[in-house]
């Protein structure tokens, strides 16, 4: 209905409430007077100013003077004004109501515009808070972007520029029609450290808005926008907006190219000390043998009379297990260097597990001289796919670690079977048991025992043994015996596509650490 | 056999290297000569006429391989390449192309002497002899029999065989190829397996200790050796 349509119904309460307000002055009349009557009639063109603006006001004015004439002005019921005051106050009702109608208007645009930036501030706040703590730039930047473009509702695009060129590269968000001429406006902006484009003093021709993105250390890239319905919107304020943006952006970027370097700093510190460590194992481990086979000959050279036969012999002894020493050190050295490289090439072939033993005992024939070798190999044992030459270093590896933490006397067992995915190779010793928390530290790089006293060696051997038998597809791992002492197992896949799983116990019927 | 008077030719660009051999080689009773390179080793080769020649594979100038090529082209002379660890293919190609035996730095002297003896052995054609004896080990070609420590062990033919190529090779390595190629045939040179099947029944048979031979030695990544 006519009345009832939402546009038409402050009208209708303007109506009402002036027949209201006509019937209560025509029956209080005399006791008012006709100056508070006429002031009683602003008060439906105030109020219709204030809630709903200048032209229902001026309406609910007009219409207030008319009734104001015709019902309270003699001669009653008629619209005919005698008195030129009346005609004054008609005018005022009328510059009343405009002009509180249009200041009523103008505030509630303004509280209504506030409101709309105080929510999408709000939105920034909570989104700025979210990124503040992601620390890869291409999601951050992402993100940002995204937002940006909701918010404003238009195209995006971050550019940043390259730490050593100063190219500028679009990072994230793309402007549809990010032309060359786009770009050039891009690359001006950089420079000339000035928002440029549409809106703005500089190069007003091009379609998008740009502005640095600056910091502290001078400007790191540029941020265009492109809004998707241009004509709607004030320059002026929205920069305000973009301001706060890019700020947004630059902070974002600075803070995560501040944390990449911290954390490359870190890293470095990092593989600084473990290079430090590895010189300091180092020098000592060459140090010490070389001293014992220059003291050793030198003392020879110099004073060979001196010497008997016996104690001849035995500085030559000494020069040559220092040497042989020096040798395997090296070896292990080398075949880190290797496997660190990526450079180790397995050559698989199927070979003979107690052939590789033999060939590793016989090679370690001297260090073992003081212990008592046994060595148990299950009958039928199959051929197992593996480089001989690493497989045997892994043995040789792993004899001199036994025989390192081992006394004279000692007994260092071997044994090897095989299942049906699987073969299995220990290597046991007697004497001093791990702790369990160091039963896996042990394969890493370095790793010595200092609590059981030094006992030379670089702390590689281990190391290696890991990543040769990895290389292979295998496991190594070390226990500690029920008796004493320690045995490390390794498994070997007998074909390429074993699954990973562990043998079952079927393999190892005789106890190695039966010792 | 005395070293009276052999002559051993050292090509190695090391110098210490060569002190080492000659001081060691001349205290054992050999002549040697000494050549810096490739090249001077091949011009040394032909004036020296030494009767083995001890060939670093690491030289300056010329691919040791084709050093030994180059020798085996016009003399039989026994050759000894030098090598170092891991370098296994290096030296399969310098024993295939001729070469007879190898060493891997830092070596033995024992080692060292026990292969040259072994290599001059091979050359001055003592293989006439039917009966190889190698301590506790005699094999008799002519009888096809094996005896160790005074027992008679029964061989199978294949077992036969291997045993009989690395006996008359008389203490120098086969490479597995040539192993293969002897008692398989050409053709065979892949089939490594087989080796080690065989090779580890030869020992069950052979060896005091099987695990720990003593006759039949591997030389890892390369082939064997009977000592």
């Amino acid at each position: 209905m006519f009345f009832l349509d939402r546009r038409y119904l402050p009208y209708f309460w303007g109506v009402l409430g002036l027949l209201l307000l006509t019937v209560c002055t025509r029956l209080l009349g005399p006791f008012l007077g006709e100056v508070n009557i006429a002031l009683l009639f602003l008060l439906p063109v105030l109020f219709t100013a204030v809630k709903w603006g200048r032209r229902v006001s001026v309406v609910i004015a007009i219409l207030a003077s008319l009734s104001f004439d015709f019902f309270l002005i003699l001669p009653y019921g008629s619209l005919s004004i005698w008195d030129m005051r009346y005609l004054v106050s008609f005018l005022m009702f009328l510059i009343v109501a405009w002009l509180t109608g249009t200041m009523s208007q103008r505030l509630g645009n303004q509280v209504k515009e506030i409101q709309e930036r105080e929510a999408r501030m709000a939105a920034l706040n909570t989104f700025s808070q979210k990124i503040a703590f992601t620390t890869d730039l291409d999601s951050v930047l992402q993100t940002l972007v995204k937002k940006i473009a909701e918010i404003l509702d238009g195209e995006v695009v971050v550019l940043l520029s390259d730490d050593e060129n100063h190219a500028l590269k679009v990072m994230a968000g793309t402007l549809s029609h990010i032309g060359h001429q786009e770009y050039e406006a891009a690359i001006w902006v950089f420079h000339h450290k000035q928002a440029a484009g549409r809106g703005t003093n500089h190069l007003r021709e091009v379609q998008g808005l740009y502005l640095p993105l600056s910091t502290e250390q001078g400007v790191i890239g540029v941020m265009g926008v492109c809004f998707n319905h241009p004509g709607d919107n004030d320059y002026q304020e929205y920069l305000h907006l973009l301001d706060a943006f890019s700020n947004l952006t630059s902070l974002a970027v600075v803070r995560i190219r501040l944390w990449e370097k911290a954390q490359e700093t870190h890293l470095l510190q990092e593989s600084e000390k473990l290079y430090a460590a590895l010189l300091n194992s180092l020098s000592h481990d060459l140090h010490t043998p070389l001293a014992s086979i220059i003291g050793a000959v030198t003392g020879l050279m110099e004073g060979e009379e001196l010497y008997s036969p016996g104690a001849k012999k035995e500085l030559f002894q000494t020069i040559n297990q220092e040497s042989q020493r020096m040798n395997r050190l090296v070896n292990n050295l080398l075949e880190m260097t290797r496997l660190e490289g990526g450079i180790v090439k397995v050559r698989k072939e199927l070979c003979d597990l107690e052939d590789i033993i033999g060939v590793a005992v016989g090679r370690m024939k001297d260090l073992l001289a003081n212990r008592v070798v046994s060595i148990k190999v299950k009958p039928g044992l199959a051929l197992v796919p593996v480089d001989f030459v690493l497989m045997e270093q892994v043995l040789v590896n792993l004899i001199e670690n036994a025989v390192k933490y081992s006394e004279p006397g000692n007994k260092i067992s071997l044994f090897a079977c095989s299942g049906d995915e699987w073969a299995e190779v220990s290597v046991a010793n007697q004497g001093k048991e791990l702790p369990n928390d160091v039963l896996e530290k042990v394969f890493d790089k370095f790793y010595r025992m200092d609590s059981l006293g030094r006992v030379g060696g670089s702390g590689l051997g281990l190391a290696i043994c890991k990543g040769i038998v990895e290389a292979h597809g295998g496991k190594i791992w070390a226990r500690n015996n029920p008796n004493e002492g320690v045995t490390i197992t390794f498994h070997i896949p007998l074909n390429e596509h074993s699954p990973q799983k562990l043998i079952e116990r079927n393999c190892r019927k005789d106890e190695v650490a039966k010792t | 056999m005395t070293a009276k008077g052999i002559r051993v030719l050292i090509i190695d660009d090391e110098p210490q290297i060569r002190r080492m051999l000659r001081v060691a080689l001349t205290a054992h009773g050999y002549e040697t000569g000494e050549a810096q390179c490739g090249e001077a080793g091949l011009q040394q080769a032909a004036l020296f006429r030494p009767d083995l020649i001890i060939l670093d594979l690491g030289l300056p100038d010329l691919d040791g391989i084709h050093v030994v090529q180059a020798l085996r082209e016009w003399t039989a002379v026994p050759i000894l390449v030098l090598s170092v660890r891991s370098h296994e293919q290096d030296k399969i190609k310098a024993l295939d192309a001729g070469a007879d035996d190898y060493l891997t730095k830092p070596f033995g002297m024992g080692e060292l002497l026990a292969r040259i003896r072994a290599a001059l052995r091979h050359a001055a054609g003592s293989t006439d002899d039917p009966v190889l004896q190698f301590d506790d080990l005699i094999i008799d070609l002519a009888h096809r029999m094996v005896t160790v420590a005074e027992k008679e062990v029964k061989l199978t033919p294949i077992e036969w065989d291997i045993l009989k190529a690395l006996a008359v090779h008389g203490g120098k390595v086969l490479t597995h190829k040539q192993l293969l190629n002897t008692v398989w045939g050409p053709g065979y040179e892949g089939e490594m397996h087989y080796l080690r099947v065989y090779v580890g029944q030869l020992r069950r048979k052979v060896e005091i200790n099987p695990a720990q031979p003593s006759h039949i030695i591997t030389e890892p990544g390369v082939g064997y050796r009977l000592l």
